[in-house]
């Protein structure tokens, strides 16, 4: 079954729980479960459906429009775009080495290669946003919220913790935990992730 | 840069943070953004845009870069070397000094 994102709110904690791989296969079988592969193609439905309609109608690369004329990313739609930036910087005598975090790629590249990935950018940012948006805020609700409910299922705050908090501790450098505690890393890079 | 955004910085318990202006004229972003920051991490946050953290790290003699990946939240970290800067994006080829 090929997992993919649409505008339709899902839920798939639990996912990541045995290290990267792991987390990358059980979130991609866990939203092809229950993301609707009935949905019509091209509704632009649900939570991120705005986004996706405006994102299709601004595009100007061909293989972008291809992605989002449905209505929905795939997992294998975002692995070939982050591919397209891959090739696209090694075009341009750049290596770019991608890294799977938390079911995201970050990516890292030796030497200032900043022009290079500014002028491959527009091949894939959309798309791993978008993409990266939904996998980690399904419901497309306020992110703030999203991060402080993962921060207390994670027990790093407590019940009353809120994000009207957060955000004033995080604006003021006050939080009452470590920037670097894994779980805080976690919950920032895709709240969604189980510890 | 094609940005330039209003910036104000603190810096409290070895950590700092930088409150970006709205910024929706880049790229559809909704709301304000911020970029916090150590010397091994950098996170970029602005709602509805695709922005991306990045760090930059000296060792081996070479500058490494290491970018988080796009979206509304963006982390990444890195311990090797040392710091030579981090990095909040605000747009295509925008990049912010944090």
């Amino acid at each position: 079954m090929d997992a993919h994102l649409t505008g339709m709110a899902g839920s798939f904690r639990g996912a990541f729980t045995r290290g990267p791989l792991v987390a990358v296969l059980g979130m991609a079988a866990l939203l092809g479960g229950c993301s609707g592969s009935e949905e019509k193609a091209g509704d632009f439905e649900g939570p991120y459906g705005s986004e996706l309609r405006a994102a299709y109608e601004s595009a100007s690369d061909p293989a972008v429009r291809a992605v989002l004329e449905d209505g929905r990313i795939t997992r294998a739609e975002y692995d070939a775009a982050l591919q397209r930036f891959v090739a696209c910087a090694a075009d341009r005598g750049v290596t770019v080495t991608l890294e799977e975090a938390y079911g995201l790629y970050t990516f890292s590249t030796v030497g200032d290669a900043t022009e290079v990935l500014d002028a491959c950018s527009p091949h894939v940012e959309t798309i791993a946003a978008l993409y990266g948006r939904m996998l980690t805020n399904p419901d497309n609700r306020d992110m703030d919220e999203v991060v402080v409910e993962c921060l207390r299922r994670a027990e790093v705050v407590s019940r009353d913790y809120t994000a009207e908090t957060w955000v004033a501790d995080r604006d003021a450098g006050t939080q009452p935990f470590s920037m670097d505690a894994p779980a805080v890393i976690r919950c920032l890079m895709n709240p969604q992730a189980e510890g | 840069m094609r940005l330039r955004a209003f910036v104000s910085s603190l810096a409290l318990a070895g950590a700092s943070v930088a409150l970006v202006a709205p910024v929706a004229h880049a790229d559809g972003c909704t709301g304000q953004g911020y970029g916090y920051t150590n010397s091994t991490y950098s996170v970029s946050y602005s709602p509805g845009c695709n922005t991306q953290a990045r760090i930059d790290r000296y060792y081996g003699g070479v500058v490494h870069q290491y970018y988080g990946s796009w979206g509304s939240t963006s982390y990444v970290y890195n311990a090797n070397g040392y710091n030579a800067g981090n990095y909040f994006r605000l747009g295509p080829s925008a990049w912010m000094r944090i």
